[in-house]
């Protein structure tokens, strides 16, 4: 199950959560990352835009892309991903070098104060590996991207053809 | 043969500034080289899995060297593919898109096709078994091989970044780098003709 505390993912497709708890602070043990508002002064605010996923059968591997927008005015780091959409699922990074193409696994993925972090084809993308069920255009699958400050931000991507 | 390496250094000297109207997106094999033997046996059962680049002569041929785990840059090259192919329209019967796995382990000619196809009914796809791959990857001077863990079932495949076009004589002409748009690759391959 993803986890979803209190998060600000704003998806173009209006489809992810907006944001939640209205700002406030529970108290206690309660999430760090806050909204927008006037409680959140010193708050990583992020932004989820643009988040669109691959058209792959079950069983086989999708990639997710999608822009990142801190407007807080803390930095945060993507740790980790959460779905259950796929068997395993990670950040992931395609490189070339000296004509070849690699993958490789990102284990933190900074999100600094005030930055956006793209992750697009080519570049940096989330994996998900062995789907559970097949993405047809127009599905949604959704995903956490967990957050180095403990909490998890919540994407909804909708299928489409690159 | 000349490598396709040494070919790309080349060609950013002689063969895009000798083009006198506009750049190639394509990086331009300049001078054209007869292509490497590329020939993937298929199964019996599957008489359309079977691929021999001698047989194409008289088409032009566009190569990636993938597989279908690949969930970047495979499938961002097979779209830039489909929009060529959708660009060209009427020009499209004398090309053969081909991808060609180079993951002997998990991907059968089969599983290849079938990928292919998800981008375009028309696109080829075949699978190097261990035995061919091996002569392909000497004779095209490229690279391919498992990174991680090959015996668990997520390791990833370094795989040629470029796709190659082999002219209707069999020359190899281009490589065109991943990332360049459809209507780029038909531009290139009108050109060629």
């Amino acid at each position: 199950m993803i986890r979803s505390r209190k998060i600000c993912a704003v998806c173009a497709s209006a489809i992810a959560l907006a944001c939640g708890g209205g700002g406030d602070h529970p108290s206690g043990d309660g999430p760090r990352v806050a909204v927008t508002g006037a409680a959140a002064a010193s708050s990583v605010t992020l932004a989820v835009m643009d988040a669109w996923a691959r058209p792959a059968d079950s069983g086989a591997t999708s990639a997710a892309y999608l822009l990142l927008a801190n407007r807080g005015t803390t930095a945060d780091t993507v740790v980790g991903v959460v779905t259950e959409a796929a068997e395993s699922a990670t950040v992931h990074q395609t490189t070339q070098h000296e004509g070849t193409m690699h993958m490789s696994a990102v284990s933190t993925l900074p999100i600094p104060a005030g930055a956006e972090v793209s992750l697009a084809p080519l570049g940096t993308h989330v994996m998900l590996l062995r789907l559970r069920r097949p993405l047809r255009g127009g599905d949604t699958v959704t995903f956490g991207l967990l957050l180095a400050s403990g909490d998890t931000l919540r994407v909804a991507a909708v299928t489409r053809a690159p | 043969m000349r490598s396709p390496r040494l070919a790309l250094f080349l060609s950013i000297g002689l063969g895009l500034t000798a083009c006198a109207e506009r750049p190639w997106h394509g990086i331009v094999l300049d001078p054209a080289t007869p292509a490497p033997p590329l020939t993937a046996a298929g199964v019996a059962a599957e008489p359309a899995s079977r691929f021999t680049l001698a047989s194409a002569r008289g088409s032009t041929v566009l190569v990636y060297f993938g597989y279908t785990h690949c969930p970047d840059v495979c499938p961002t090259t097979l779209a830039d593919w489909a929009r060529a192919r959708r660009a060209l329209g009427a020009d499209t019967l004398s090309v053969r898109w081909v991808f060609v796995s180079v993951d002997p382990t998990r991907d059968t000619p089969a599983d290849a096709a079938a990928y292919a196809r998800q981008f375009h009914p028309s696109f080829e796809g075949t699978a190097l078994t261990d035995a061919e791959l091996a002569p392909v990857l000497r004779d095209w001077s490229i690279a391919a091989y498992p990174e991680g863990d090959p015996r668990t079932p997520d390791y990833t495949v370094a795989h040629p970044a470029h796709s190659f076009v082999v002219d209707a004589e069999g020359r190899l002409r281009l490589m065109i780098p991943p990332g360049v748009r459809g209507d780029s690759i038909a531009e290139d391959l009108r050109r060629l003709r």
